[in-house]
Order: structure tokens, then C-alpha cells, then sequence
């Protein structure tokens, strides 16, 4: 109960925060919205050359899309600031104010900054999925439709997990700047269907790298072609990859070595 | 000269001194880089012959290319600029016995020359792992067309993230401005795809830009498919690019200054 409402009242001050500059929230908004529309344009172009890609349909595709915006930018959402101000309190030594709070580490730096700006993109997205729903582009039952809710907070729980894993690295690595690019970037693979990258790509990103369970497995429950094993190998993987997470986390945070003390 | 010789210098030196962050851009753009030739050879792949001429070796030899040009020909002096307008840095700058513009410009050259070096065993790798799909230059013209193509390619993202970067002296937080900048780069130089690639009307939005000097036409002629009369009315238009951008640069720079207040200094 009391990190909820700690939650609650780091979010009130990031709102206040933002509004600081509510021309730059503005920008930022529009800048994602141009994001977004460049994601559709490329889709888009894609499919004007062909009716499949790597044996998924236009309509397919843009599942896939819509299912990594939702999970990525709910992800950016919540926890881009905070990172991004973890890296610059490790490297100024701030961070071991964060040490001395009573409260879990990893907590604090998760959740202590919400990015209001992407707060529009999760709604861009859905709309894809109401749109193909609307127009009969794909058909959604009512089991798929929860499935999908479902692994939806499994995929949120997954990513939050791989991008903190990342972002441990810091306390090695203080000087890189803007980490947070590596968790864009690494996700960004799994925009597209896991077939176009061939060979063992699909073993490799629901396995070692497991970001395909962030996007393929929703997505394809979603269209029909998932079983409820998928979901079972999800839930399953969720837990392996939440307690890695946490025992490399110590283990990271170990190798502090404060740089104001 | 002398001290335009001293920030290339400069520009080695804390390359060498920031290695390990080198490093890590160079993996972020190489991984953003490689998507896309993947989708794309897909899409040719599906179909039994090339698309708009493009075999799946010219994807991938045009999207090594433009791994090699992110890395020694794109700079970001906006990134310098709108840290050094916002945080007031910029006063110091303006006191020292030489222009802003010729610091970043030749600061670059020297971090790129840098990059450039570091990422060449990245390269090896994979001109080893895809060998089978490059496209080597069919003859030394291609070269001596090549050579002064990426030298105004420099040049020309070089100001024209500048100009962007100038916005900082109106609005509080330029790098939101840089990004939505980044997008329309992105689709418009052949980061996406080769412009022969775009549907039409992109295509021609395309063709009017500046942006294709960049990226595309670098990469065409790489690719043989830019004769020596293309050549010299393409460059001829990129030269005036360059020229006509560096007026609006000298003329956003001279305003700009009017109003930077040297917060904090």
C-alpha cells in the first residue's frame, strides 16, 4: 500500500513537472505522433512490393505493430525519466541518496518519473487494432481478445524486466550516455513479424533474448494462430525472467562504487 | 588554420578518451541499421524477380552503405548546440577566437575520422559474414564520383542539423524539434528504403528535398546506376543546397545570438 501511493504522489510531481514546459510537452506529443504515422507509412511501403511478409499479411503486420507501440510506449510511459535519471545519478554519485531511502532501490528508480509525453501513443496504436477489428481486416473473439489483454501484462511485466536488466549495466558503465537507447533499439526487432529475421531468430528472441515473447506471442494469439501453450510458456518465462532480473540487480548494485564518496 | 587543425585534433583525441560510449553508438546505429535490410529482403525475396531493379545483394550492399555513412559522414552538432545554448556554455564559446560553426564543424571531422576507424572491425565482420550479397564498384569512376558525393554529404547534414539545432535560441527544449527533424530525414534520405523504392508522391516530396544527398545518391552511384551527367546536375543541385542552407544558417545564427541570454553564466 505504501508504494502505491508513493507511485501515486512521484507521478503527481512528474505531472507538475512536465507542465512545466508545456510547449516542449506539446512538441513531444506531435514528434510522436510523426513517429507513429512514419511506423504506418513504412508498413505502408512495405506492402505496396508484396501481399506477404515472410508468409504474414498486411493486416497481420500491423498486429505485430500495434502490439510492440502499445507495450513499448506504456513502457516509455512509466519508466523512460526514471532511467534516464538513474544513469546521470550513477554517474554524479546522486545516486546514493536513493541508498539511504527506505524504500526498495529498484522501486524508486522505475517509477519515480512517468514521460507524459508518450502518453498519447498507446491510444495511436489500439487504434490500429479497433480499425482492423472494424473493417473485418481480422476477426477477434472474446477468448482472444482476453488472451491478448493477458499477455499484454505479461509482455508490459517482461520488457519493464529486460530494460531493467539493461540498465543495470550502468553502475559498470557510468560515462555511456542515453543507455536507454539499447532497450529501444533491442525491442525495436521485434516490431515485425520474427520470420523476416530467418534461420533461428524465432528460438533465439523467445529464448535467450526473449523480447519476441514482448510482441510475437500476443500478437499471434490475437490473430488466431497462438495456443494456450504460448500463454503457459509466457507466464513461465515471465517468472524466470523476473527473478533474474532481481538477482542481477544486486548483484549489479554491488558494484556501486559512488563517485561523490 | 592552425587551430581548426587543433579541434580535429581534439575531435580524435576524445573519441579515443570516450571509447567506450563510441563503442556503444556504434552497436545502436549497426543494430538500427540492420533491421531493415532484413524486411526489405523479404519483400524481394517473396517475389522471383528484382523490385524497381533491386536485387536482394544491392539492398544489402546499399544498407551496409548506409551503416558506413551513419558512422563517418552523419554528424549532430545539434546535440552540442542545444546543450551548449541551454545550459548558457555557448558565452564561452563566443569569446574564443573562432566561430562556433567551425569549432563543431572540425570537431567532427576529427570524432568522425574516429568513428570511422573504430567501426572498421565491426565492418570486416560482416562484409565477411554477408560476402555473398556485396556488390562491388564496377569501375574507378564510381570512386571518383563517390569521393566528392559523401565529402558534400558531410557538409550538408552537417548544416542542416545545425540549422536545427539553432531553434534552441526560441524554445526551451530543441532536442523535441530535433527528433520529429530525424523522421522526416529518415523517410526522405533513403534511411527507410532507396527512393526508388518510395511510392511516387513520396518519391517526388523526395526528390525535391536536400535529404537524398545524404544517403540515396551516395549509395546509387555506389551501385552504378548514376551516369557522369546525373552526377554533375545532382551535385550541381547539392552544391546549391549547401550554399542556400549555409545563408539561412548565417542568417537564424545572426538572429539567434541577439537572443541567447547566457543562462547561468
Amino acid at each position: 500500500m505504501r508504494y502505491i501511493r508513493l507511485a501515486l504522489l512521484f507521478w503527481r510531481q512528474s505531472l507538475v513537472r512536465e507542465m512545466e514546459f508545456p510547449k516542449n510537452f506539446w512538441v513531444m506529443i506531435l514528434t510522436n505522433g510523426v513517429h507513429f504515422a512514419t511506423q504506418l507509412l513504412f508498413v505502408e511501403i512495405l506492402f505496396s512490393h508484396t501481399t506477404s511478409l515472410a508468409g504474414w499479411s498486411k493486416p497481420s503486420a500491423l498486429v505485430f505493430l500495434a502490439t510492440w507501440g502499445i507495450v513499448t510506449s506504456i513502457l516509455l510511459l512509466l519508466c523512460e525519466k526514471g532511467f534516464e535519471d538513474f544513469g546521470s545519478d550513477v554517474h554524479s554519485g546522486q545516486f546514493d541518496v536513493h541508498l539511504l531511502r527506505p524504500i526498495d532501490t529498484q522501486f524508486i528508480i522505475s517509477i519515480r518519473r512517468l514521460t507524459l509525453s508518450h502518453i498519447g501513443e498507446p491510444i495511436f496504436y489500439l487504434s490500429i487494432l479497433g480499425i482492423l477489428v472494424a473493417k473485418g481486416m481480422i476477426s477477434v473473439s472474446l477468448v482472444s481478445m482476453f488472451g491478448y489483454i493477458a499477455l499484454l501484462v505479461l509482455a508490459i511485466i517482461i520488457g519493464y524486466h529486460i530494460w531493467i536488466a539493461f540498465t543495470s549495466a550502468i553502475f559498470w558503465t557510468p560515462y555511456i550516455d542515453h543507455f536507454n537507447f539499447l532497450f529501444t533499439t533491442v525491442t525495436s526487432i521485434a516490431r515485425y513479424p520474427l520470420e523476416v529475421y530467418g534461420g533461428a531468430a524465432r528460438l533465439v528472441f523467445l529464448t535467450v533474448m526473449p523480447i519476441g515473447l514482448m510482441v510475437a506471442i500476443p500478437s499471434e494469439f490475437l490473430l488466431g494462430v497462438g495456443t494456450w501453450q504460448g500463454i503457459v510458456y509466457a507466464l513461465f518465462m515471465t517468472c524466470i525472467i523476473a527473478m533474474f532480473t532481481r538477482v542481477w540487480w544486486k548483484f549489479a548494485l554491488r558494484h556501486y562504487a559512488s563517485a561523490s564518496s | 588554420m592552425r587551430k581548426y587543425l587543433v579541434l580535429i585534433r581534439l575531435g580524435v583525441l576524445d573519441s579515443i578518451a570516450w571509447r567506450g560510449n563510441m563503442i556503444y553508438w556504434i552497436i545502436i546505429d549497426i543494430l538500427g541499421v540492420a533491421i531493415v535490410p532484413f524486411l526489405w529482403i523479404a519483400v524481394v525475396g517473396a517475389g522471383e524477380k528484382p523490385i524497381e531493379g533491386f536485387s536482394i545483394a544491392d539492398i544489402v550492399t546499399y544498407f551496409i552503405g548506409i551503416g558506413l555513412i551513419w558512422q563517418g559522414v552523419v554528424t549532430y552538432p545539434f546535440w552540442y548546440l542545444i546543450r551548449d545554448i541551454r545550459d548558457g556554455l555557448l558565452s564561452n564559446d563566443l569569446v574564443r577566437p573562432y566561430s562556433y560553426f567551425g569549432k563543431l564543424f572540425f570537431y567532427n571531422i576529427g570524432s568522425r575520422m574516429m568513428r570511422l576507424a573504430i567501426s572498421m572491425p565491426f565492418l570486416v565482420v560482416i562484409l565477411i559474414l554477408l560476402r555473398r550479397f556485396i556488390v562491388l564498384p564496377s569501375s574507378w569512376g564510381v570512386i571518383l564520383m563517390l569521393i566528392p558525393a559523401l565529402i558534400v554529404a558531410f557538409f550538408l547534414i552537417f548544416i542542416m542539423h545545425f540549422i536545427v539545432g539553432t531553434i534552441a535560441f526560441w524554445f526551451e527544449e530543441g532536442f523535441s524539434v530535433s527528433s520529429m527533424f530525424m523522421f522526416a530525414f529518415g523517410l526522405f534520405s533513403g534511411d527507410f528504403a532507396p527512393l526508388a523504392l518510395l511510392p511516387q508522391w513520396l518519391n517526388t516530396i523526395a526528390n525535391v528535398l536536400p535529404f537524398q544527398y545524404v544517403l540515396n545518391f551516395p549509395l546509387q552511384i555506389y551501385l552504378g546506376n548514376v551516369d557522369p551527367v546525373m552526377f554533375t546536375t545532382h551535385m550541381m543541385r547539392a552544391l546549391i543546397w549547401c550554399a542556400g542552407l549555409y545563408i539561412v544558417y548565417r542568417i537564424l545564427w545572426a538572429r539567434g545570438i541577439r537572443q541567447f541570454t547566457g543562462v547561468g553564466r
